[in-house]
């Protein structure tokens, strides 16, 4: 096969994000996006979540030639790879049983005091640490609706569910949040009152 | 109940919206060597340190060399292994091992899985004792394969190279450079411990971790229960088959 029929095949099969211009752009436009879901599935250690964020966008690079969609269908690829390479990932940990790190985050300060800004990582905290003990279908919810703010309409679609269903775990997830949440508050209250 | 749960979605969806989840310069930099970056500057904030990365090979080798002691702070980075600053993890959580179907778990038919895998699947024909299969998982990208006598448990880890994949280890962990099936490749003994709510690591823990890349793909042998020595690994790894 000649190199101008190589050329020719290769430029037929391109799909729309396959030049680097277009792809750099998508990159520009959709990394904070899989970076807080990344962020949202696994809470943390930065570092790696940044580094599965890169193994999407290399593995999306290499296969930028067989997806066909537009930007939303993009985002939708771009994070059941990201998806995927969590999934790997933790596979390839069971060594290690699954461990994750939690991080204190900042938060935008415009509108809290100091003391308020505390209040606010220990409820991160909390609420990181209950998260990552859902089922991965739970905390894929939880990332989608939550961190990312979509629609119970949209989640349904992107992981193929019904609507009520995605609704129903949503509920689940926050009564346990709820009730969780509030132990934990207790128990430290209680510690605090002991000392 | 309905206002109960509106309220506490509408908490939650303001604690990440003020939470600044956002990559640090590390990542950043690291980007600015992708593929889709290196033959021109990325568009947007970030426009500065592309440009500088890109403006000749040569400045990249230095800058690079210069930006991973920088960046990582007191970490250090070895080829497969990210040290943590710490041998002690004060809050750790334990996920539930959920994990779906992978695509296939049958390796009967080397060829088809190395379709599915899309590279060339590479099994050791040398293992010790009665060591066999017990399980394998294939998916696109990636193969795990699980060995046991009942005592130790062996995974075999392959998959395409990607540059960031990094397991942490800890603070006192000795990360040794071994050569292993015709390439260098890195080693570790231990692992880490659960104690009370946080992971200490330990480096007399019986795991061991062995990693190495060849022709692209990158290979990973971890003892995940039992004792495994180094040698025993290694003449595991060397005896891998040839690519098909």
């Amino acid at each position: 096969m000649t190199s101008a029929s190589l050329r020719l095949r290769r430029r037929a099969r391109a799909g729309p994000y396959s030049g680097e211009v277009a792809f750099r752009q998508l990159f520009d436009a959709t990394h904070p996006i899989v970076f807080r879901y990344v962020y949202g599935l696994i809470g943390g250690p930065r570092q790696e979540v940044e580094d599965i964020v890169a193994d999407t966008f290399l593995k999306a690079w290499q296969a930028r030639d067989h997806f066909d969609g537009d930007r939303q269908a993009a985002v939708r690829w771009l994070l059941t790879i990201a998806r995927n390479e969590v999934i790997d990932r933790f596979r390839a940990r069971q060594y290690a049983a699954g461990i994750t790190w939690l991080e204190d985050v900042e938060f935008a300060s415009s509108d809290l005091s100091p003391e308020q800004q505390v209040i606010e990582n220990e409820r991160w905290l909390q609420v990181q640490a209950i998260v990552q003990t859902l089922n991965e279908r739970q905390r894929e919810i939880f990332a989608l609706r939550y961190v990312l703010g979509w629609k119970v309409k949209q989640i349904a679609k992107h992981l193929g569910m019904a609507e009520n269903t995605v609704s129903v775990n949503l509920r689940r997830i926050l009564q346990r949040l709820q009730t969780e949440v509030q132990d934990q508050t207790e128990v430290q209250d209680q510690e605090e009152g002991t000392t | 109940m309905n206002r109960e749960f509106r309220r506490s979605e509408l908490a939650l969806l303001r604690l990440f919206k003020r939470a600044q989840l956002n990559p640090s310069s590390r990542f950043y930099e690291q980007m600015a060597r992708a593929p889709w970056a290196m033959t021109s500057p990325a568009a947007g904030v970030h426009r500065s340190v592309s440009l500088r990365l890109a403006a000749t090979a040569l400045a990249v080798v230095v800058l690079l060399a210069l930006i991973v002691p920088l960046t990582s702070l007191a970490q250090q980075v070895f080829h497969f292994f990210t040290q943590a600053e710490t041998d002690t993890v004060d809050k750790a959580v334990f996920l539930a091992p959920t994990f779906e179907a992978p695509a296939l778990n049958d390796l009967t038919n080397i060829e088809q899985a190395s379709a599915v895998a899309g590279f060339a699947i590479r099994l050791p024909q040398e293992l010790p004792g009665e060591i066999q299969i017990t399980a394998a998982s294939v998916n696109p990208g990636s193969v795990s394969v699980t060995y046991s006598d009942g005592q130790t448990t062996l995974v075999f880890l392959q998959g395409m190279k990607t540059e960031s994949s990094s397991f942490y280890v800890g603070a006192g962990a000795k990360v040794e450079a071994v050569p292993v099936d015709g390439v260098m490749g890195e080693y570790v003994r231990g692992g880490w411990q659960r104690v009370g709510d946080g992971l200490v690591w330990d480096n007399n823990a019986g795991s061991a971790l062995l990693f190495w890349e060849k022709e692209g793909v990158r290979y990973g042998l971890l003892v995940e229960a039992g004792e495994m020595a180094r040698e025993t690994l290694i003449r595991i790894a060397d005896s891998l088959s040839s690519p098909k």
